[in-house]
């Protein structure tokens, strides 16, 4: 039966279909069932597999068998040209960008297969600055056939093996490292790569995939893009073209650090953090920790120092935490800055005591004295007040127990312990009023604050400020992570905040400036309690008061100077404060239109 | 379970399947030796092929035929899927979110192709008698143009092109008019020259540009073909042998184990491992077709059809990306690059075609 009548016979109308594949003895089956010769449309399949296979079969011929792709370049400049993105500070500032090592390979599988190699090893121990005996150690590995005889030689040396003309034998090729301008400068927001180019640390970790070009990028670019600003082409594109610009302000950052440092030496502080942001975008304008290190040189300090403590690490926030229990209770409409408190010196719970520090006793007072003394008594009072479901709600809605999601990896959750948990305890939400009991990142702690200091609005804090490609900025919106509370509480929190700083021991932190802040003075636990007489000072603010346009947050932990905050955490605010409005262009209060 | 049903598992096929699969956790496990990261991938690919096995047996024993009714609810829940992800990734803004999402966006377009495969071949296999209008064939092809909208916004366009791919296929084999096909693939190429202006994005034509002329792009962008060529250069006849490629474990050829396998495959194994892969994949294919052809119905004909070319086109473009002779698109190679999500998709494709098989119509009678 001839292919056209077998066609024919299962449908006039149609036309044979013209198909190379169709093989020549179909069997009589096929012939009786229409479905049947359908189904062999399906070998199309094959024919299409057939040509591909044909092609890559030719191909691989051509490139294998009679060397088409020549490999004589095998190793070498190729590596050269590609490329990780840099990123810079907010005005251009380059933090991280690639450059170039050279390196020297061997074959010691080609050595041993050669019998004039061997003439080559003193020249090659010269280039590589090496003994002879060593290379010619690393030669006798002939079942590799790649080691390395030099990772950082000169151009001049390179180009010596080069010039041995036996790149079959010995080469010469550069590898990419990454360098970090700015050394040790925000150690923990910048970051660092592995030997393979590969982030593991900040925003080298937390942007890998952006700032590697070797994969290309298929997601969707954030928000609305500008021309980058002519200051950023210093150092921007890099020939990779996908670059990051940072909220951080690097001089800034600098006298951020020097403070920090200053601090932990004339206070006698084992550990420090202070972080700089801005409460109307979330971005961090500076962030330092100590102990730090040089990302040019990771390898020289323990893995512990790595890690960013002010992101990873938790701690108890101590009184500075009663400003979310304020929070909690104005905004609830619990208690107002004027309600009447008596204190008592303690407050029973069960059979245990709440007191104040040093034991002392105010008496009849007003909420927002007992914020501006730091009652004890009084704030774990309003707290019991409110009922433990009310407290935990703001606990929460300010961000406490989990993830502030800042681009960073690494981010610690804090612990909250609530009613539901069986080791909570209603002396425990005594005891979390006022900053004890309860676990937060310092991060945290400030984006809990600026949220106060913003109107009420709990921002992701944003270490990176826009990515950068093709000469465009994709700046990344601010992200709303909720509404902890009404901007109306949040004014009335900022005056008891400002009234606090009034009436403190230091009452012009800032000259010039407005501030509205509270200090805070942490027990830390020990598996005995609190035994230990070692404590974390921390002291969170922002200025300008009327329009906050930063929130600071210093912490030293375990300072022996004096284990006051009032001492050793408020000082420090007030020198980076000071700094902070100079370089950041923020004008007097007098000044003000 | 019936016994008889077993008689009929297609056990050549499932042969070539763990010879793929296995053939795919060796060479893994040769292109990151030495790098200590990565040291545990090629294990968690052997995890991912175990399960992935007991997927393929659970769908295996499912009778397709009473996948009939799920289609539609099946479909239109991955559409949902790939909305919500589309609406996600724009609401939430900030960078974190999407990066960190990467890897999980994978998911939902890899199992879009098998919910097209089941939609293409269900709604194909009760229009059989109405093939002659041209309503069906258009029908078709406005029940698959969602998931490839979707996949193409995303935007991933290797994906979308595999459903066009896909799609084209099962209404060739579901008795596509010649008349019908010609005047599709017209309007498809009047199509194509607006779409290339207004809709490809830049990294897309990028790709494609270089592809059509390797002098205009940049050397970042021809980095990974080169180092796949110089790779695939110094192969020669039987290769560098295993964890010996100086290309590939001097990582100078990046995603060596995921999209550029087969370079390191031809590196370390030569000529003969690259043509040995090449007739494994062929083997399978013929197997593929042969259960096609003796389907009881059509509802399993195109099935398996559908299978047959997803597995094919990712084999075509992947390998024909080692080997320059398509544009990078990074689609992995079916069953042998490294990644969780793409191995079970294919897995649970070879299920399909295993419940087709198992329930091949009674020859003998007819």
């Amino acid at each position: 039966m001839s292919r056209e009548t077998r066609w024919k016979s299962y449908d006039d109308s149609i036309a044979p279909v013209p198909m190379s594949d169709r093989p020549e003895a179909e069997d009589a089956r096929g012939a009786a069932d229409p479905k049947h010769l359908l189904a062999s449309r399906a070998r199309l399949l094959i024919a299409v597999f057939l040509v591909i296979t044909l092609l890559v079969i030719a191909r691989l011929v051509h490139w294998q068998l009679f060397g088409g792709a020549s490999d004589a370049d095998a190793t070498g400049s190729q590596a050269a040209k590609i490329s990780r993105g840099r990123f810079v500070d907010r005005s251009g500032l380059l933090l991280a960008a690639d450059n170039f090592v050279w390196e020297i390979y061997a074959n010691p599988w080609q050595f041993s297969r050669s019998n004039t190699a061997s003439a080559l090893v003193p020249e090659l121990a010269q280039a590589s600055a090496a003994p002879v005996a060593d290379i010619e150690a690393q030669l006798a590995q002939s079942h590799l056939t790649v080691v390395t005889l030099s990772k950082d030689a000169p151009e001049a040396q390179c180009q010596a093996v080069q010039a041995l003309q036996k790149p079959e034998l010995a080469w010469c090729a550069p590898r990419r490292v990454r360098a970090y301008p700015l050394g040790p400068l925000a150690a923990h927001i910048v970051g660092f790569t592995n030997y393979s180019l590969v982030g593991v640390y900040g925003v080298e970790a937390s942007y890998d995939p952006w700032l590697r070009d070797d994969l290309p990028w298929t997601q969707r670019l954030p928000g609305k893009s500008e021309p980058m600003p002519d200051a950023w082409q210093l150092y921007l594109p890099s020939p990779g073209a996908r670059d990051l610009v940072l909220h951080l302000d690097a001089p800034l950052q600098h006298l951020v650090e020097k403070h920090l440092a200053e601090a932990l030496s004339f206070d006698e502080a084992e550990a420090g953090t202070i972080i700089v942001m801005d409460p109307r975008t979330g971005g961090i304008l500076a962030l330092a920790n100590q102990p730090s290190f040089d990302p040019n040189h990771y390898s020289d300090v323990d893995q512990e120092t790595w890690v960013n403590s002010a992101v990873s690490q938790i701690y108890e926030p101590g009184s500075v935490f009663k400003l979310i229990t304020m929070a909690a209770g104005l905004d609830s409409g619990q208690i107002t800055p004027d309600t009447v408190f008596e204190d008592k010196g303690y407050l029973q719970i069960g059979n245990r005591f709440i007191r104040n520090a040093e034991l002392k006793q105010y008496g009849q007072l007003t909420v927002r004295d007992a914020l501006a003394k730091s009652v004890n008594v009084v704030t774990a009072q309003i707290c019991q007040d409110m009922g433990a479901e009310t407290f935990y709600r703001y606990v929460h809605k300010f961000g406490f127990g989990k993830l502030t999601e800042v681009d960073l990896n690494f981010e610690g959750y804090g612990i909250v312990t609530e009613p539901g948990n069986p080791l909570w305890s209603c002396f425990d939400q005594a005891a979390n009023s006022f900053g004890q009991g309860i676990s937060v990142t310092t991060l945290q702690m400030i984006n809990a604050v600026a949220a106060i200091a913003n109107g009420g609005t709990l921002l992701q804090p944003q270490v990176v400020k826009g990515l950068i490609k093709d000469g465009q900025v994709y700046y990344l919106p601010p992200r709303v992570l909720g509404y902890p509370i009404t901007p109306e509480t949040a004014r009335t929190l900022t005056e008891m905040m400002v009234y606090t700083i009034d009436n403190s021991a230091y009452p012009d932190l800032a000259p010039g400036y407005q501030v509205a802040g509270k200090s805070g003075t942490a027990e830390i636990p020990t598996e005995q309690g609190y035994t230990s007489q070692d404590t974390i000072t921390s002291f969170v603010g922002f200025l300008p008061a009327a329009d906050p346009q930063i929130v600071i947050l210093v912490k030293l932990v375990k300072p022996k100077r004096s284990r006051w905050a009032e001492h050793v955490a408020v000082p420090v605010f007030g020198q980076v404060a000071g700094d902070a409005v100079r370089i950041l262009g923020i004008p007097p209060d007098s000044q003000k239109p | 379970m019936r016994p008889v049903l077993w008689r009929r598992f297609d056990w050549p096929l499932l042969t070539l399947v763990l010879l793929l699969s296995g053939f795919g956790i060796l060479m893994i496990a040769s292109a990151l030796s030495g790098n200590q990261v990565l040291a545990t991938w090629p294990w968690r690919q052997a995890g991912f092929l175990a399960v992935g096995l007991i997927l393929l047996f659970l769908v295996a024993v499912i009778d397709y035929r009473l996948l009939a009714s799920l289609v539609y609810p099946l479909y239109l829940f991955m559409l949902l899927a790939l909305v919500v992800i589309a609406i996600a990734g724009t609401v939430s803004g900030g960078a974190r979110r999407w990066l960190a999402l990467g890897d999980f966006l994978l998911q939902p377009s890899e199992l879009i192709k098998l919910a097209v495969i089941l939609v293409m071949s269900y709604y194909l296999s009760t229009r059989e008698e109405r093939m002659d209008s041209l309503i069906t064939p258009i029908m078709a092809l406005l029940l698959l143009a969602p998931a490839i909208g979707l996949i193409y916004l995303q935007p991933n366009l290797g994906t979308a092109l595999s459903l066009v791919a896909i799609g084209g296929m099962i209404l060739v084999v579901s008795g596509l008019r010649w008349q019908h096909a010609l005047l599709l693939a017209g309007l498809g190429i009047a199509a194509a020259i607006p779409a290339w202006k207004y809709l490809l994005a830049d990294y897309m034509k990028t790709r494609l540009l270089m592809f059509l002329d390797p002098a205009t792009v940049t050397a970042a962008d021809r980095y990974n073909i080169d180092q796949a060529m110089i790779s695939i250069g110094s192969g020669g006849w039987l290769g560098r042998g295993l964890f010996h490629g100086s290309q590939s474990q001097l990582h100078f050829l990046r995603v060596r184990h995921t999209d550029f396998i087969f370079s390191t495959t031809a590196e370390e194994l030569g000529f003969f491992g690259a043509v040995v892969l090449i007739i494994l994949f062929g083997l399978l294919l013929l197997r593929m077709v042969r259960i096609a052809s003796m389907a009881r119905d059509s509802f399993g004909r195109l099935i398996v059809t559908g299978v047959a070319t997803m597995i094919l086109f990712q084999f075509i473009v992947n390998i024909g990306m080692n080997l320059s002779l398509m544009p990078v698109t990074g689609i992995p190679l079916p069953f042998i690059s490294y990644g969780g999500s793409s191995l079970w998709t294919m897995l649970i494709g070879i299920g399909l075609t295993e419940s087709v098989a198992m329930r091949y119509r009674k020859i003998e009678f007819e």
